[in-house]
């Protein structure tokens, strides 16, 4: 079934490390031929796996199950913020880059985005 | 079946008093294996491990990052002797792709009613290599009294003065903390033992003095107030983590023998300020924590950090530079930052910096971890501090009637070596 990918705004479970119960916040739009797919952190109501510590393998579980191809994907991790006057907890966005080695997501590498940048990619 | 239970040492953080108390883990992983099991336990921080010690099968129970190189070092010696080794405990669960390298197989979340199905599996042949279940918690209420039979008590003694002994009342915490990976490893849910399976619990410990280990006493007031009541009877003097700071459960704590408290001193505020003074205001001690290194922190900030603990009333403080431990927030910032430059889990001590601080270099951030600790204890040595605290515990148990006098027998032992006493001998 071929997914609207305009209207992917939903709270995804996946399996985080050793298959546990996890949950993100999940946003998939489609601009110029590429995938953007924005994960959120949710903290508390994440009961397993954070989104960093999942990153590959969660990547790919999206990939399998909206069938995007692993190498269409501009892929976004978010980190909201927490109303915390801790500056650790503020809003974060990063850009993370994978290699793909066997049809499987490695070596991730995180790059932190601006305003102005999650502005362009989210719009 | 003879089960080997082995808690690995670790090197303690130099330039600090070194005080070994009974392990909790390791006790109460024991108490969930069946009646059958015949357990010999070893604490390799007092003890010395016999690697030729006739067993069955062999358990490595760990609780600290900096113990995981030890751990698996010795997973490696008993594995060449032959004998199969599991591993538990809650840093396997935060190092458990690295640790599964050197085990047969490892267990990860709580143990209770699980350990049938593990030995069963062992018996037949068929010990998976990974057992899961990290987020299928038992129920609560299965949590029994820890097996305490096991230690040597003698070991855990400092020239006759037993130490205190480990208990917990609760686990899983509702808090995400940024440095912590408790709500990770025992869930984000509080999940309070029953006040009655708690208090049967402490009935059995011999020991008047106790560390009440949970994360967090601080999650449910109800509960929280009912077992500091039902505690009064039992005449403990106890420390703990952070309870409510609410004047009924202060009071209450109190007549429950709260003894001192760690409390996190995170800023120069007039709320911390305040706080430390209820708790002094219902006679409990207080040992502030202090977390250096977060990126909102510059040279200044922990400079009058340090000076605001000299001018407010704490009994002690514990400094720690930020470890960022796996599965905490800590951890993930830093990843995806590419910020931390030392991966030796040895080195994850609290003690070191192994990562770049946001505001200034490692090496700074490690001077001032050392100016803190020299600054607090300057006129007034750790010893001393704790000796005071000591005096106040021992004036309590006088008034309550459960003094129990140092055993002079072990007068002369440390943590079961011998007390070595610099005697001047010149004839000057």
């Amino acid at each position: 079934m071929q997914t609207s990918f305009n209207n992917i705004d939903e709270i995804f479970e996946f399996k985080g490390l050793w298959d546990i119960h996890s949950k993100c916040g999940l946003k998939i739009h489609k601009k110029d031929n590429k995938y953007i797919v924005l994960v959120s952190e949710l903290y508390q109501d994440n009961p397993g796996t954070s989104v960093t510590q999942a990153s590959c393998s969660l990547a790919k579980q999206i990939c399998d199950a909206f069938q995007i191809p692993m190498n269409e994907i501009i892929y976004i991790e978010h980190n909201p913020g927490m109303n915390s006057k801790l500056s650790f907890y503020n809003e974060e966005f990063y850009m993370v880059e994978f290699e793909i080695l066997e049809n499987e997501f490695v070596n991730p590498k995180w790059t932190q985005l601006s305003k102005e940048q999650i502005n362009f990619f989210l719009t | 079946m003879k089960f080997k239970l082995i808690y690995p040492k670790w090197n303690k953080l130099p330039g600090q008093t070194t005080f070994n108390l009974p392990p909790h883990g390791p006790v109460v992983f024991a108490a969930t294996l069946p009646e059958y099991v015949e357990v010999s336990f070893t604490d390799e921080n007092v003890d010395v491990i016999d690697f030729d010690e006739d067993c069955d099968f062999v358990g490595i129970s760990m609780m600290l990052s900096t113990q995981v190189k030890r751990g698996w070092e010795i997973a490696t010696k008993f594995r060449e002797n032959g004998k199969q080794v599991i591993f538990g405990g809650i840093s396997t669960m935060l190092h458990a792709e690295e640790t599964m390298q050197y085990a047969d197989s490892i267990f990860l979340g709580e143990a209770e009613g699980r350990m049938e199905e593990v030995l069963s599996d062992w018996r037949t042949g068929k010990l998976k290599k990974v057992y899961n279940f990290m987020t299928d918690h038992p129920s609560i209420e299965l949590v029994g009294p820890a097996r305490r039979d096991l230690y040597k008590r003698d070991l855990y003694n400092h020239k006759g003065v037993q130490m205190v002994d480990l208990f917990h009342a609760s686990r899983g915490c509702r808090f995400s903390c940024y440095p912590c990976a408790v709500s990770y490893l025992g869930g984000r849910k509080f999940r309070p033992r029953p006040v009655h399976k708690a208090i049967e619990e402490l009935e059995t410990i011999e020991n008047n003095r106790l560390f009440i280990v949970d994360n967090s006493l601080a999650q449910d007031k109800k509960w929280e107030e009912d077992l500091f009541r039902a505690m009064i009877p039992l005449k403990k003097q106890w420390i703990s983590h952070t309870i409510d700071d609410d004047p009924k459960i202060l009071d209450l704590a109190a007549q429950a023998g709260a003894w001192y408290v760690y409390q996190a001193v995170f800023d120069t505020s007039d709320y911390i300020k305040e706080r430390i003074k209820r708790y002094h205001d219902y006679g409990i001690g207080v040992e502030g924590t202090i977390l250096l290194g977060l990126d909102n922190q510059t040279e200044d900030d922990i400079l009058r950090l340090i000076d605001f603990l000299l001018e407010i009333d704490l009994d002690l403080a514990e400094f720690t530079v930020l470890s960022p431990f796996p599965h905490t927030k800590a951890y993930d910032d830093l990843v995806r930052q590419n910020r931390i430059f030392d991966h030796d889990w040895n080195h994850y001590n609290a003690g070191q910096v192994v990562y770049h601080p946001k505001n200034m270099t490692a090496e700074r951030l490690q001077e001032l971890y050392d100016y803190a600790w020299e600054s607090f204890y300057k006129d007034e040595s750790q010893e001393e501090k704790m000796f005071k605290l000591f005096t106040k515990v021992m004036l309590r148990e006088m008034e309550n009637g459960t003094y129990i006098p140092r055993n002079r027998n072990l007068a002369n032992k440390t943590f079961g070596k011998d007390v070595v006493r610099n005697i001047n001998n010149s004839d000057n």
